[in-house]
């Protein structure tokens, strides 16, 4: 009995002793403050939208660099904790993970590429930029993924990008594209890749597409879902290596030949002249 | 007096049949059995096993004076009581075997008089709990004053943490005074045989050339039990597939701002997907551990490497649960390490994976730089996690693998009668509740009063009359509780999303709901039970607990509604007035009239 009236007490005391936990739990449920450089952080209901919103965007106009970006971000969803994992059991990737490198021409000597002997990758790196007319800085950065970890490797797989298509020896258009993206969703499970591979061939010719599913696709999905997982791969400490080697090794063969529009004597030719502009100035 | 003289009348017509039964056998022609039944001696009561739970319960025989002077009650134990009697260790120093004694095993100790020979000084209670999801980071915490304050006299503690070491002694110690309770140790029990010619009673055939003839033969001989083999009572249960390990941690005391007191009373626990860490407090810088950790390679690793498992306790309060994963795989060696495995690499592996999460050198969550939080003001989350561990008793750590095991009954029938099972013999338990001793305590509680019970109304204490209460009041009850236990293991050795979220919600709604999280403490041995004096009270007086426990939320949740109306003002005062209005025109109505 004398347990019950000393109850309102116990209340008062507790009373005053709640607030503490609560600003705790409350820390920890709702995010407002930017976790990295760039980071937006996003509740549910806006993450629904900006995927919804992105996706139609994509269709539309897939040209929109951001709008692709965007829509990778917010449905990654546990794709990219899967592949933090994958990388933290190699050696390598764990590499990739402590020095959280990045790929731009700030970052990468193209001069210096320009040097290495006949077969190896930082050559046939130099001569596919050259050959495809493209640079390594026009990647979107990452704005809409909480994790700074999971950020970073949202944003490794974007700037490597590029070394996917060298290594596959497939150019810029949109056939090898889209053959490339089903590739990637064989070998790193992100959703955009498949969404990218389902629409993306709507806006190809018959003919085209008839091309990309009978001999891409199939290769594709065969060379992507049995080559090592290419997120653990250190590219910038493998500028020496031999690019057949280094296929070997990473279980990559070569897709049917795909249409370039620049021959490759041609790219061999501005990645000599380059070489020899080197040469002159230095 | 009546129960003296049927007890000696049941013991002279045991004695008549064991001369029959030597006639027939020596007929037979068994040598052996022949050897057995002319040597035993004969004895009432035989407890196999020394461990708490067998002392527990000569400890609680001997407390009972007609239990003590009618019975002739002996314990057999393999190893050497005295160095269990006359265990010193320095103050500073703590075994690694420590139990959590509930309230309830407390109570049962102070009333068979125990407890005052467990020293006081080398236990400590727990007046707080922090239990967390290692996954969602979803938090319950458990404060001893939220608790129905039923012994407000006492102090608000959940339970007391005793190593196992010193209640064995204070038993020793108690059992000392009571030469009556015979004990004889550095004895193994050779053969446990059935005495086929009066009545199957037990001969338990020790390796000195002695035999005892037991009346009641207990079993408190542990998980291998044998006297559950020779019972063939079959039991049920599974391994967890994961290793504890145990160990005792030094660690600075918890911060003037944080306890002005400099008590250590808060215990810590997180729910990780291969199983819990605790933290237990023993002293202001003294801890206990125990982790439950998967696979069996990694509990090796940590067990040789004390320097690493310091640094890898503190990570796994600290470090988000896939960088758990990452460093379990590391540590064990299963994913491709070029160094070999140190302390300094561990340490930066650590370092490198909170940098990862952006977890800041100065924040609670930090442990990599020991060190950074040791002076000054504490980051304002310190107390959610425990204090940092700065080294590991020398040989203190120790590890053995995990199982769920209950009997399918507690007591043998037909061809074994006379035997019963009680603590690890009948049941082992996951340790994430910490109840394991708890039950084994309230087992012995219960067959003592069996005992006095049966000694009280002049019946055979190895009767299945005597000792069907205890398996009806044991049984359910432990089993509810170790299901419980082993359900909450599962629960949360999940990682799929929608488990984690759905337990994360529930934890966090339950962490509001103080009356509900009192009965839980209840549930789980932090009300004193006071020992009544017939089987079965015991239930009628936690069910009025439970009943007094409702009162007060219901009388909480009427405070609440005052506040309500309070703040409601107009809006209440009018509705009051209906309902007034109502409540007068009913009691018109009635027999009774409302004022």
């Amino acid at each position: 009995m004398s347990a019950i009236r000393f109850l309102p007490n116990r209340g008062l005391t507790r009373t005053v002793l709640k607030p503490l936990t609560h600003t705790r739990s409350s820390l920890r449920t709702v995010v407002t403050k930017p976790a990295y450089e760039g980071h937006i952080p996003l509740n549910w209901a806006e993450n629904a939208f900006l995927a919804a919103g992105s996706a139609i965007m994509s269709i539309a106009d897939p040209r929109r660099g951001d709008m692709v970006a965007a829509l990778a971000e917010t449905t990654a969803g546990p794709s990219l904790p899967r592949l933090r994992d994958i990388m933290l059991e190699s050696a390598e990737g764990r590499q990739i993970l402590k020095d959280r490198p990045r790929v731009n021409s700030a970052t990468v000597d193209m001069d210096q590429l320009a040097k290495y002997p006949q077969g190896s990758f930082g050559l046939a790196y130099v001569t596919w930029l050259e050959r495809c007319g493209v640079t390594p800085d026009t990647r979107e950065p990452v704005h809409y993924i909480d994790d700074p970890e999971l950020a970073f490797v949202m944003q490794r797989y974007r700037e490597c990008h590029d070394f996917y298509h060298c290594i596959c020896n497939l150019p810029v258009n949109v056939e090898s594209e889209l053959a490339l993206k089903f590739f990637e969703f064989a070998n790193l499970g992100l959703p955009m890749t498949a969404f990218a591979a389902a629409f993306g061939h709507l806006r190809l010719s018959s003919q085209k597409r008839h091309r990309l599913f009978a001999e891409f696709v199939p290769w594709a999905l065969k060379c992507g879902g049995s080559a090592r997982s290419l997120i653990t791969v250190y590219w910038e400490r493998r500028w020496e290596q031999n690019v057949d080697e280094m296929k070997k090794e990473l279980g990559i063969w070569d897709p049917p030949e795909a249409r370039w529009s620049k021959p490759l004597t041609e790219a061999k030719a501005a990645a000599a002249r380059r070489q020899s502009e080197v040469d002159r100035s230095q | 007096m009546t129960f003296t003289t049927a007890t000696r009348s049941l013991r002279s017509s045991a004695q008549r049949l064991r001369k029959c039964s030597v006639n027939r056998h020596m007929r037979r022609g068994y040598a052996e059995a022949v050897a057995s039944a002319q040597n035993h001696e004969e004895c009432d009561i035989v407890i196999v096993g020394g461990g708490p739970v067998g002392l527990g319960f000569a400890s609680a025989l001997a407390s009972n004076a007609a239990v003590r002077d009618t019975l002739r009650v002996v314990l057999v134990e393999a190893g050497d009581l005295s160095k269990v009697h006359d265990w010193q260790i320095a103050p500073e120093h703590y075994s690694n075997r420590v139990s959590s004694l509930t309230n309830a095993s407390q109570s049962f100790l102070q009333g068979t008089g125990a407890w005052e020979y467990v020293e006081q000084g080398r236990t400590n209670p727990v007046e707080d709990m922090q239990v967390w999801d290692g996954v969602s980071d979803a938090r319950i915490a458990f404060h001893a004053s939220d608790m129905f304050p039923g012994s407000s006299s006492e102090l608000p503690q959940m339970a007391r943490l005793t190593e196992n070491l010193n209640l064995q002694r204070g038993l020793l110690r108690h059992l000392r005074t009571t030469p009556q309770i015979q004990l004889m140790d550095k004895t193994k029990v050779k053969n446990i045989i059935r005495d086929e010619s009066s009545g199957n009673w037990p001969i338990v055939q020790l390796n000195n050339n002695r035999s005892l003839r037991a009346r009641l033969l207990v079993g408190a001989d542990g998980f291998n039990s044998p006297v559950r083999s020779y019972a063939k009572i079959p039991a049920f249960g599974w391994s967890y597939n994961t290793q504890a390990i145990v160990a005792t941690m030094n660690h600075p005391p918890p911060s003037p701002y944080l306890r002005p007191d400099g008590f250590n009373t808060t215990a810590y626990q997180r729910f990780l997907p291969t199983g819990p860490i605790a933290f237990l407090p023993l002293s202001p810088t003294v801890s206990s551990l125990v982790w439950s950790i998967n696979p069996p390679e990694l509990s090796k690793v940590l067990s040789a490497n004390p320097a690493i498992l310091k640094i890898m306790i503190n990570a796994a309060f600290r470090l988000p649960e896939q960088s758990m994963r990452y460093l379990y795989d590391f540590v064990s060696g299963s994913v491709d390490r070029a160094e070999s495995l140190s302390e300094e690499l561990v340490r930066k592996e650590v370092q490198w994976r909170e940098q990862a999460h952006g977890i800041a050198a100065t924040s609670a969550y930090a442990s990599s730089l020991v060190g950074a939080n040791e002076v000054g003001i504490p980051p304002a989350d310190a107390d959610m996690v425990p204090p940092l561990v700065t080294s590991i008793q020398p040989g203190t750590v120790a590890s053995f693998p995990l199982k769920f095991n209950h009997a399918e009954g507690y007591i043998g029938e037909g061809h074994a009668a006379r035997t019963v099972l009680v603590g690890d013999a009948a049941h082992s338990v996951h340790p994430l509740a910490g109840q394991g001793l708890n039950l084994g305590l309230a087992d012995v509680e219960c067959l003592s009063r069996c005992v006095a019970n049966a000694v009280n109304q002049g019946g055979d204490v190895g009767s299945y009359t005597a000792l069907l209460p205890y398996t009806q009041e044991r049984y359910p009850a432990n089993h509810t509780l170790m299901s419980a236990v082993d359900k909450l293991h599962k629960l949360y050795s999940t990682t799929a999303a929608p488990v984690v979220w759905a337990r994360g919600v529930g934890l966090e709604v339950l962490n509001e709901l103080d009356s509900i999280k009192a009965a839980f403490m209840m549930a789980a041995g932090a009300q004193v039970r006071n020992p009544p004096s017939e089987p079965g009270s015991a239930q009628t007086r936690e069910h009025a607990n439970a009943w007094a426990t409702a009162a007060a939320s219901v009388e909480g949740a009427m405070n609440g509604i005052g506040i309500a109306k309070a703040v409601g003002g107009g809006l209440a005062g009018v509705l009051g007035d209906r309902l007034q209005d109502l409540g007068r025109s009913l009691g018109r109505g009635g027999t009774r009239p409302k004022n």
